[in-house]
């Protein structure tokens, strides 16, 4: 299955082309080896770092920063 | 917002081309399946006291709405993102250069503006989209008045122009003096549109004193490069330009 990418790492923001093909994964339109590394890991299981809150009973407050 | 339980309709954008890193368009739309329409505007808002709607509509290449292309969205929340200036209260009351490009104080080579003595770094100078950029010209403005305050910071000699020319809009520091450089020169530049496979090119007297390859340039990216000191010469002001590329 072929998956287009945009990549994140960095502000360049490549677009990447991620596939499969006798069992290995080939990035293409990456420019570094930071791109190459984030599409293999995008196309098998892609991962976020995020900022939220989240819901929490305790006494004091009714939300709780979240990092991750 | 989608994580703090808000169903996002959608983005609307008045330019043809989205404003934001392309990286953040990715986290912030396409992983939570918001659409983002371009050439689109708001005309129109609806509500008494409490929003209830908004009409957009497409807009044509001078950015006019074009009638018979609106359409009603229900909604309780409207977020206009209308861009960043910097902030100016403190500069214009002391009457501080302004640079009707950057929107900030025209400063120099150690973020010194055109008052003796008052520097300014960040976003004060011009809106960055990196923080690290805006770390960076805080050091430099910090010691720049710590050089200021020990009297090793030279004010006498005339200031060397830094140019933007065809592509470049604009670039900070506006000015320097080379005998208060270390060892290079940092410029920040935004450009008019986007491109791939430039030269960032810089000439002094018809001189080269940068010829930096970028495979992207883009308005919402700044375009960061190095002058080595031992490239400028001691008169004459740097003009800065876009060399080569393809359309974006």
């Amino acid at each position: 299955m072929k998956k287009v990418i945009t990549c994140i790492v960095c502000p360049v923001g490549c677009t990447l082309t991620v596939y499969e093909e006798n069992h290995q994964i080939i990035v293409e339109g990456n420019q570094c080896k930071r791109g190459q590394e984030f599409g293999e890991k995008e196309y098998i299981r892609p991962m976020r770092i995020l900022t939220t809150t989240v819901k929490n009973k305790g006494k004091f407050t009714q939300k709780i920063t979240c990092y991750e | 917002m989608t994580l703090e339980g808000i169903s996002v309709e959608g983005v609307y954008e008045i330019m043809k081309n989205p404003g934001g890193l392309k990286r953040n368009i990715s986290q912030c739309l396409n992983d939570y399946d918001i659409p983002m329409y371009l050439s689109t505007t708001i005309v129109r808002i609806h509500g008494y006291k409490k929003l209830e709607g908004v009409t957009v509509a497409k807009v044509d290449d001078k950015k006019r709405p074009i009638k018979g292309t609106e359409r009603y969205i229900k909604c309780d929340l409207l977020v206009l993102a209308v861009g960043l200036i910097p902030e100016n209260e403190l500069s214009s009351n002391i009457d501080i250069d302004i640079d009707p490009k950057t929107k900030g104080p025209v400063v120099d080579e150690s973020f010194m503006t055109s008052v003796e003595g008052v520097f300014a770094a960040g976003n004060v100078v011009t809106v960055f989209d990196l923080v690290d950029d805006v770390s960076i010209t805080g050091e430099i403005a910090g010691r720049g008045a710590a050089k200021y305050l020990q009297g090793q910071l030279n004010l006498d000699t005339d200031y060397q122009s830094i140019i933007p020319k065809g592509l470049v809009n604009f670039v900070v520091p506006q000015r320097y003096r080379s005998d208060n450089l270390e060892n290079q020169l940092t410029v920040y530049m935004r450009v008019k549109e986007e491109k791939k496979q430039v030269y960032i090119h810089g000439v002094m007297d018809e001189r080269v004193c940068l010829h930096k390859k970028q495979v992207v340039i883009s308005p919402p990216e700044m375009v960061v490069a190095n002058i080595k000191k031992d490239n400028l010469l001691t008169s004459g002001d740097i003009t800065i330009d876009i060399e080569g590329g393809e359309e974006g």
